[in-house]
């Protein structure tokens, strides 16, 4: 299976692109994923894989929830997501080693089941990969933030925005995406954006994060490299300009051998991400 | 008047009582409620509209280099105790011309939570709600010094009208610093509207060339000065 000419249209999209079905390409991979087998999988395989985890939520809210309580799901409450699937599904592995012979590109899956209307999937944020979602069962509402610059992406100050954006003080509007059994989702970095189910009967999506290198990355990299202290999302923290003189001046300025480990960095992390899942919360 | 570089090396919350401030203290009240917009709980840019405030801000920077940003605030009287805690990535001064506020700080291990987005993620909302809070009564000619990215929040203590000030000084960030690294010594241009810009790392490595240590050295103190004074223009806060 050849998926030439697919994922470069991913990559340079900078709006979310629904589809009533998979493309063409990958169809039949995506199409023989089902959330029983998923269930009964995770079930045989948990205690084998650290990041493959089990999260209960009601109304976006982290809540304690019971392995046993997913495999009746007819009488749950409660939203929950299975992080990591790729680990222990066959359906989904193939599809994702699939990506990876073709593209070289290394995918991570989170299942979502949310039960009914109330019980919103998630709320409000946005994350640091490509992603694409398949709706599995049910409905779903997906929202997105559109102001004059077209959909509001945001990695530094994702709070502040939103909280602009609840207080009537941010020029945008909510565009809906509506996805029914079948539908497909694309959508790039870091746009804001919420989920929510629509119907009264369950909501089961499936969203693959794609984690390829970005410049921000390199930056990231390039940061702690130079300035010898972690950057982990903490861009606000106040830092001194005698530490960035002070860094400076310990640098050897090779370029050559920084970017070199750069390179490697990325492999290493992409290694981690195939053999043991995207630990939670954690970027490239 | 104790400097307020003196504050910010303390790097804590600070009473500030027995000051004088001169200029402030000349401000009336009836020149800040003029200020209010018809509806509008806050006014910002005060340094530009109340000359007293624009002294004060000239002296300090005059005496301390330090750029203030003043907003003028008025509390309903006994206004509903909303929990929703706020951080500001700013130093912050606040003088209390009349009636009475409440600030209040929420504490993890009984020391106030100062937040960083990294840290925002790990303790949730929820937790500093739920936890212990401390509280400053700020009366009428007293002031507080909130360090940076200390989160609180403000609600009205008496029936009189609540109006105060509130002085910022914008910092360099960790933001800065990485769009400073990204342009000036490595040559990346538009860094941040590119952040999420996926890449070839082989083509990458071809093109860009090794860094200037020498010139980019060179370049930060006027990165420091740029930084600080667009900051000043376009504060954070408003």
């Amino acid at each position: 299976m050849r998926m030439e000419g697919y994922l470069p249209m991913l990559k340079n999209s900078q709006s979310p692109i629904l589809s009533s079905s998979p493309p063409y390409e990958i169809r039949p991979l995506i199409e023989a994923i089902r959330f029983e087998s998923i269930i009964e999988d995770w079930f045989a395989h948990k205690s084998s894989f650290i990041n493959a985890t089990l999260e209960g939520y009601i109304n976006g809210n982290r809540v304690n929830i019971l392995p046993e309580e997913i495999l009746h799901t007819e009488k749950l409450n409660k939203s929950f997501r299975l992080t990591n699937v790729q680990l222990y599904s066959p359906q989904v592995k193939k599809y994702c080693d699939t990506i990876l012979a073709q593209e070289g590109l290394v995918l991570t899956a989170n299942m979502y089941f949310t039960p009914h209307q109330d019980a919103q999937c998630f709320t409000w944020h946005s994350d640091s990969q490509f992603s694409q979602t398949y709706q599995i069962e049910g409905e779903k509402k997906w929202s997105f933030l559109n102001d004059k610059e077209g959909f509001v992406r945001e990695k530094f100050e994702q709070e502040k925005i939103l909280r602009k954006f609840k207080e009537h003080k941010l020029e945008a509007t909510e565009i809906e995406f509506t996805l029914s059994k079948g539908s497909w989702l694309e959508f790039p970095y870091c746009l804001l954006h919420k989920a929510q189910n629509l119907g009264k009967t369950p909501s089961i999506h499936i969203t693959f994060a794609y984690n390829m290198a970005t410049l921000g990355d390199f930056g990231k990299f390039a940061f702690e490299k130079i300035m010898g202290k972690p950057l982990r999302d903490n861009y606000m923290d106040k830092i001194s300009i005698e530490e960035l003189k002070s860094a400076l001046k310990n640098f050897n300025g090779d370029s050559t051998e920084f970017l070199k480990e750069f390179k490697e960095h990325v492999e290493i992390i992409e290694n981690i991400k195939r053999t043991q899942g995207r630990p939670y919360g954690y970027e490239l | 008047m104790k400097d307020l570089r003196d504050f910010k090396k303390q790097d804590i919350l600070i009473e500030i009582e027995a000051l004088h401030f001169p200029e402030i203290e000349a401000i009336l009240f009836d020149d800040c409620l003029k200020l209010f917009p018809q509806g509008e709980l806050k006014v910002t840019g005060v340094q530009n509209q109340l000359p007293e405030v624009k002294q004060f801000c000239r002296r300090v920077y005059a005496e301390t280099g330090i750029l203030l940003n003043c907003t003028l605030h008025l509390l309903p009287p006994l206004d509903s105790n909303d929990l929703n805690y706020r951080t500001h990535f700013q130093h912050r001064f606040v003088y209390q011309i009349s009636g009475s506020s409440k600030w209040h700080f929420p504490l993890i291990d009984g020391i106030p939570y100062r937040e960083s987005s990294n840290r925002a993620k790990l303790v949730s909302k929820l937790k500093l709600n739920d936890g212990q809070v401390l509280e400053k009564v700020l009366d009428s000619a007293n002031a507080l010094f909130i360090p940076y990215a200390l989160s609180c929040t403000v609600s009205a203590e008496t029936n009189t009208p609540c109006l105060f000030l509130t002085f910022a000084e914008e910092e360099i960030n960790v933001r800065d610093i990485l769009n400073f690294l990204m342009e000036d010594f490595f040559g990346i241009k538009d860094f941040e509207a590119r952040f999420f810009e996926a890449f070839d790392q082989s083509e990458f490595l071809q093109q860009t060339q090794s860094p200037n240590v020498e010139a980019s050295t060179i370049k930060v103190d006027d990165f420091y000065t740029k930084t600080k004074m667009a900051k000043f223009k376009h504060p954070q806060g408003k």
